[in-house]
């Protein structure tokens, strides 16, 4: 499967915990799902984000309330597609298995972009 | 005597007050570490962007030495990041799935203004047509330009792909296309 980039462990960990980990995922909550250090997620999320397969958007809410805004990403639809395709060819199952992560997406989530 | 006293106050005083005092430090060079390290990003749009995030990150480390050891991790990363922001601006936006996915609606209203000016715009012409002050859009359009849509073109800026121009074109009915363009010539 033609990725459009350099496919590592790192990268697997990271795009199972997008597909699996729930809701209002940003930088520090992606690396101790993956159990990555949280530097080594960022460049695996531009390179994702630059191919299309993720999206992010800042936290809304009030900033000067709570200092510096987190952001906050997910799987594009056709990156959740891509990623469930990635993960069953090397891992043999896109389920998950091996982070300990949150909550399961809401219904429906994934046609709302 | 004078030994045994030293050698107290080294470690009973001195020491403990030198471990307070560099964890009191820790949060304060963890924090210049990380926007040292998001200042040599590379592009403009990418130092504003990471800078508030790895900052909000790092405020939510727990320790004041793990808050350390993770600014060291972004330093670390420095070169990797560089890379994937360089192969992220340099990869045009192509598709209308992609522009779509990778913009949000904010975004996407100033490049369809944009879209009106033609394939090659100035800054200026945008922020009339969107009635709005040129330092307002610069969000937006620091945005369009990290992700491969807009490009720098002498004094203005454009689109990297003209089927995307187009598209946003379309988007817009054709009464709102012709009052905005009146609008843009007579405010001239």
């Amino acid at each position: 499967m033609a990725s459009g980039f350099r496919v590592t462990d790192a990268t697997l960990d990271v795009l199972e915990v997008l597909l699996h980990g729930g809701r209002d995922l940003y930088g520090l909550k992606i690396a101790k799902a993956a159990g990555r250090p949280t530097g080594s997620v960022f460049p695996i999320l531009t390179k994702l984000e630059g191919c299309g397969w993720v999206v992010s958007e800042w936290e809304t809410g009030d900033p000067a309330a709570r200092g510096p805004r987190r952001r906050f990403y997910e799987l594009s639809p056709d990156g959740l597609v891509q990623a469930r395709q990635l993960l069953t060819e090397r891992r043999g199952t896109a389920a998950r298995s091996r982070h300990r992560l949150g909550p399961a997406p809401r219904p429906g989530w994934e046609g709302s972009r | 005597m004078n030994g045994d006293v030293l050698l107290f106050l080294a470690t009973a005083v001195v020491l403990p007050l030198l471990v307070t005092e560099f964890g009191d430090w820790c949060p304060w060079l963890a924090a210049r570490l990380v926007r040292w390290a998001a200042r040599h990003l590379g592009d403009p749009a990418s130092c504003e962007r990471y800078q508030e995030e790895w900052i909000a990150n790092l405020n939510e480390v727990p320790g004041k030495l793990a808050r350390l050891a993770a600014a060291f991790g972004y330093l670390a990363n420095l070169p990797r990041m560089r890379l994937s922001i360089r192969h992220r601006s340099g990869t045009p936006m192509t598709t209308w799935a992609g522009l779509t996915a990778a913009t949000t609606a904010p975004v996407r209203e100033v490049l369809r203004a944009a879209a009106l000016l033609g394939v090659e715009f100035a800054v200026p012409d945008l922020a009339t047509v969107l009635n709005r002050r040129v330092a307002d859009l610069l969000p937006a359009i620091n945005e369009a330009r990290a992700i491969g849509v807009l490009a720098e073109s002498g004094n203005g800026l454009v689109f990297r792909h003209p089927p995307i121009r187009a598209a946003l074109y379309d988007e817009i009915p054709a009464p709102v296309r012709t009052a905005t363009r009146w609008g843009t010539i007579l405010t001239r």
